[in-house]
């Protein structure tokens, strides 16, 4: 089970519990239904963890594993709390709602008892428990692998919870009263805010669809039990193919009509969905979600067969497949397909991040660099013919050269990437156009504060080297590395209007410093290959 | 008072307050108001990589990216996003609306966030186009906006709900609660005075501001009352510009020319520090300029001279140092050399001056038999439609009560000359819409004994520029008001007239669309000393701006296009 919910993600290991019922929903949801709050008959006495550790219970899957629980209402001991969620929502899934209330505050003390414990306490005491030869329950059994499409994120994303916290920090109070707040002040300018009110209005309507979600969630999970049990004791081979046939029709039309009852067939006539009308061709299907009688045709979608993986006790096991109708599918699969929606760009993301590391470094590093100008300065003032050592300003320069460089790279190397779609290409080459911008803007400057501090800077500077590097040819070397410095910068300067004026679409323009673009370019290889000559000669 | 910076304020509040990659959404109008203040790399160094329009369904899905939808809060934009939140395409949605949101749209756009992709929601009103720090327009124009419904005088619902918008975001952007007035005979102005007072008492918590020490005005004008203005030939370097090649968001592209056989657009920034030299020569009027833009290619040429010896290493790097500034420098030379050559161009092809000179006797001298002849005269030489039929509006607005007026006579002329009648029927329509029986003040100084005497003393004077001796009726209006004698005869208050005439922070807003040279008055009175003194500044803003009339594009049926299309010099009037 470990293997598997690696692979998966931690969204996997609570599957069972996304589909349970309630009583394992987020705090949100629990705060919800709390009308009917009774003391359990059967709460457990002994430590009393504190509940409001109970908020984020799913982010620390890690924690709560491997600690032995066990039920409280038949005592079956489980090793995990997914083992034994997983047991309560199947075996006990269908406690009478009072009972459940108190279920759900035991069941948090629990959750908040084991998260109290160290983990790395707990793993040396419990090394070598196998948590899933000693499940006797379903709990163990069954497991849903990776469903196509995927019944999971909602409790371990905290779903619902998020709702409450969409509003970002940065935004403006609002009144106690649910009014919107003024902003008004002499420096800001007027505007209002209505996220509070947006917020309110919405949750109105994701409440009602996360109930709806809860409800066909459970059902659906109950189904898939019946099914997966009733399999699970049948001898017959274990070939999908087969297996399917040796559970009869009627009995599993039988097993899946226990679950929600079916519309009667004759009362529809047209498709709920499409209103197009049944026919010879156009069959009437049940959905095993909802009851409800729709078409099955493949070209609304009105339902069609989902595949849920089952993972049972043996690898073999094989997918069930149930019709769902497209509203039960969007219901209960919409949200987290549109979460899990992967992000292909990855790399383009990453090196975006990279590339703005350097940008604060840049941007940090500049202003120091001036600083050290200005104190020369201030000191060459005051000793006319004394020229202070240049060292600091020197090595903020390299770096800051280098550092110019990497972020060149950087983002030249954003502008390459393979895009797949014309949008994210869009996106690389406008990254790359700001990266450019960015260069020419803090690159300019530094330069020109360099010739107002004027020819003695240079030479101090040359005095700087020469007393670091003190052969003739060396000087030489760095003469021409210095050389071809200016080159790329002069390079890169050219690039920058290059864009610019094509963004401006002067075109004959682009064409006089596309020509510029490829003298430098040559200057810049002759000087580098006479730099690589001269260290050469040097060796 | 600085329209461009409430827009850019807001502008960059909404960009900086959301931090890493992001797109930016916008609609038919927003795109409009963005790019009147501000550029692509400026959003570019915001983090901004893609801009799009929110109605573009064929946008890919980037949930890497967070979405900034500025839109307003029409009907189209709210159904787009709606349909956008269904299927979201960005990984979060910060939602901004230039203007007032409808509690409906905003429980029906709530409704349709299932995926709780909005992160916020706000309103942010900058909901014009700022032209210049003291100019902005609402771009009422066709094909989106008819200004008039069936009579020149009423609204067209739309039109009448944008302007009110407009001013409301106007007010609330600068923070000013003003008292409203509007002229008396102008039943679009009051209508227009109403509402946006209605809306100020609607919405009272957001007009809630500290009081100065005088209430700020705003005062509606129409542009029936001054339909002169618009038909005259303008000399200074925006106005020119705007009329002969057409400045449209900021942009202006030259045609294709002997050595530039595509054309070229350039952009034209009123902003100091992108273009200092437009910058401080856009109200210069065309002798000067031309003075001006020697003595800046004299300063280029100087440093092309300096750039042109490169020996030594310490060159090169002085070459490199300066090249930045000298490539901007270059190329903003070569952009006004070439607007300004092509201005040229055109004012001796269309012998510009030659009308101008008629224009502005017809505009401010009496003297029929002369300007007959004259108009009779040049309807007979090559230039161009538009100028023969401006030159006959304004001989039709001077001499309309003038016993021997020719009009019929000047209006066959035209029909000869070959141009359709439909252009030629403009002029009685514009007769309609402000001719003396709709204007409220006598526009030619009187024919009467007082009148003649008037303009007889200014003949006595002697004039300085014989091209721009007429100035615009609003010059009269803003200088009565700086004195406190603006009548409230003409000139009511739409609620009750505060205790104290003084005012500081004046709007003034043109039902009918608002001229380059009045920008120029108004510039002109701000940087006056009298207005300084008494602390008077006055923002101008009309129901059009941004596109040049011209007589080549479709003919529209509504009355506005047929007035504008005589009008060149009236923003958008068409």
């Amino acid at each position: 089970m470990h293997a598997r919910s690696k692979s998966a993600g931690p969204f996997t290991t609570t599957t069972p519990r996304t589909l349970g019922p309630p009583q394992s929903s987020s705090s949100a949801s629990s705060s919800r239904d709390t009308s009917a709050v009774r003391r359990p008959p059967l709460t457990p006495s002994g430590s009393e963890p504190s509940l409001s550790s109970y908020g984020q219970p799913e982010s620390s899957p890690s924690r709560i594993q491997d600690f032995p629980l066990s039920c409280p209402i038949c005592n079956h001991s489980a090793d995990t709390l997914q083992a034994l969620n997983a047991h309560l929502d199947t075996d006990h899934a269908e406690l009478p709602s009072s009972q459940k209330e108190g279920f759900r505050s035991w069941f948090e003390k629990n959750m908040g008892r084991a998260r109290s414990f160290q983990t790395t306490m707990l793993q040396e005491k419990l090394r070598g428990l196998d948590s899933f030869d000693r499940a006797g329950s379903l709990a163990g059994l069954l497991a849903f692998d990776t469903p196509i499409p995927e019944l999971t994120s909602m409790s371990a994303s905290g779903g619902y919870g998020s709702c409450g916290t969409v509003v970002p920090s940065s935004t403006p109070n609002t009144d106690t009263d649910g009014k919107e707040y003024l902003y008004i002040d002499s420096a800001s300018a007027v505007h209002r805010n209505h996220t509070e009110s947006f917020v309110a209005l919405r949750r109105k309507v994701v409440d009602k669809s996360y109930l709806e979600l809860r409800r066909l969630e459970k059902r659906l999970h109950k189904l898939l039990s019946l099914l997966s049990t009733t399999y699970d004791h049948d001898p017959s081979p274990r070939i999908s193919l087969l297996r399917t046939v040796t559970l009869s029709r009627t009995q599993q039309k039988a097993l899946e009509q226990s679950v929600i009852k079916w519309e009667d067939d004759k009362a529809v006539v047209n498709c709920p969905i499409c209103r197009s009308m049944f026919s010879f061709s156009r069959r009437k299907h049940h959905c095993r979600v909802c009851g409800r009688v729709v078409c099955g045709s493949p070209s609304t979608d009105c339902s069609s067969g989902v595949e849920f993986a089952v993972n049972g006790k043996d690898a073999l096991s094989s997918p069930i497949i149930l019709r769902v109708c497209h509203d039960c599918k969007k219901t209960l699969f919409g949200k987290n397909d549109f979460k899990n929606h992967s992000v292909t760009v990855a790399q383009c993301i990453k090196l975006y991040d990279n590339l703005l590391q350097y940008k604060r470094g840049i941007e940090s590093m500049v202003p120091r660099f001036y600083e050290e100008l200005d104190r020369m300065q201030a000191v060459r003032n005051l000793e006319s013919n004394h020229d202070p050592p240049a060292g600091e300003a020197l090595r903020l320069r390299r770096r800051l050269v280098d550092a110019f460089a990497q972020y060149d790279a950087i983002s030249k190397r954003i502008r390459n990437l393979p895009a797949e779609s014309l949008a994210q290409e869009k996106l690389q080459i406008a990254i790359h156009q700001m990266a450019t911008q960015f260069m020419s803007v803090n690159l300019v400057p530094l330069q020109s504060v360099q010739r107002s501090a004027g020819t003695p800077l240079t030479t101090s500077q040359g005095a700087a080297v020469d007393e670091v590097q003190n052969t003739l040819s060396e000087d030489a070397e760095t003469k021409l590395r210095e050389q071809l410095m200016v080159l790329e910068e002069q390079r890169f300067l050219v690039q920058g209007m290059v864009e610019d004026a094509k963004r401006q679409r002067q075109l004959d323009e682009v064409a006089t410093l596309t020509k510029s673009l490829e003298e430098l370019d040559l200057e810049a290889q002759l000087t580098a290959q006479a730099t690589a000559r001269k260290r050469l000669g040097l060796k | 008072m600085d329209v461009i910076k409430a827009v850019q304020n807001y502008v960059n509040k909404m960009i900086a307050d959301t931090s890493g990659m992001k797109a930016l959404l916008l609609d038919v109008d927003t795109t409009q108001i963005i790019s009147m203040v501000t550029t692509q790399s400026t959003l570019l160094s915001q983090e901004v990589f893609l801009t799009d329009r929110l109605e573009n369904a064929e946008r890919e899905k980037m949930r890497h990216l967070k979405c900034i939808c500025f839109v307003r809060p029409t009907p189209e934009s709210i159904q787009h996003f709606i349909d956008e939140l269904r299927a979201p395409k960005y990984g979060e949605y910060y939602l901004y609306f230039s203007n007032i949101i409808k509690k409906s749209s905003l429980e029906r756009l709530a409704e349709s966030d299932e995926y709780e992709m909005v992160k916020s929601v706000q309103e942010f009103f900058a909901d014009y186009l700022a032209i210049n720090p003291d100019l902005l327009s609402l771009n009422i124009h066709p094909p989106q906006y008819t200004l008039f419904s069936d009579s020149p005088s009423t609204w067209s619902p739309p039109s009448l709900v944008r302007s009110t918008e407009g001013l409301v975001s106007l007010l609330l952007s600068l923070k000013k609660k003003p008292v409203v007035r509007y002229e008396k005979n102008s039943a679009m102005g009051k209508k227009l005075a109403q509402e946006v007072q209605y809306v100020m008492g609607q919405e009272s918590p957001l007009f809630e501001f500290r009081r100065g020490e005088t209430q700020p005005l705003l005062l509606i004008l129409d542009r029936k009352n001054d339909p002169v203005t618009p038909l005259l030939t303008q000399w200074t370097y925006q106005a020119m510009v705007h009329e002969l090649l057409g400045i449209s968001n900021g942009r202006v592209t030259l045609p294709p020319s002997a050595d530039n056989p595509k054309g070229t657009e350039v952009v034209l920034s009123t902003s100091g520090t992108l273009d200092p030299f437009f910058a401080s020569n856009m109200y210069e009027n065309f002798g000067d300029l031309g003075a001006n833009i020697k003595e800046y290619v004299d300063t280029y040429q100087s440093k092309a001279k300096t750039n042109k010896s490169i020996e030594s290493i310490a060159d090169m790097k002085r070459f490199v140092e300066e090249y930045p500034e000298f490539r901007r420098l270059s190329g903003n030379v070569s952009k006004h050399v070439s607007l300004v050559s092509e201005l040229s161009r055109r004012v001796e092809g269309d012998n510009l001056l030659e009308t101008s000179e008629l224009e502005q006797s017809l505009a401010c001298n009496d003297n029929h038999t002369a300007d007959l002849r004259s108009v009779q005269r040049l309807i007979q030489q090559p230039i161009p439609d538009a100028s023969k039929i401006r030159l006959v509006a304004l001989y039709a607005l001077r001499y309309e009560s003038n016993p021997s007026s020719a009009l019929p006579t000047l209006l066959s002329l035209l029909s000869n000359a070959g141009i359709p009648s439909h252009q030629v029927a403009t002029i009685s329509r514009l007769l309609q819409y402000a001719g003396q029986r709709e204007r409220q003040e006598d526009l030619f100084g009187g024919t009467g004994f007082l009148g003649r005497a008037r303009s007889g003393m200014k003949g006595l004077k002697g004039v300085e520029n014989v091209y721009t001796q007429h100035t615009p009726r609003l010059s009269e209006t803003l200088t009565s008001l700086l004195r406190s004698r603006l009548p409230t005869t003409t000139h009511p208050y739409i609620s009750d007239p505060p205790s104290q005439q003084r005012v500081q922070d004046v709007l003034v807003f043109f039902v009918g669309g608002v001229t380059y040279a009045e920008a120029m008055v108004v510039n002109k009175f701000n940087a006056s000393q009298e207005a300084m003194k008494a602390g008077v500044r006055v923002v101008l803003g009309g129901t059009t701006g941004m596109h040049r009339s011209s007589l080549d594009r479709q003919l529209g049926k509504s009355w506005l296009w047929n007035i504008g299309s005589c009008g060149a010099g009236l923003l958008s009037l068409r």
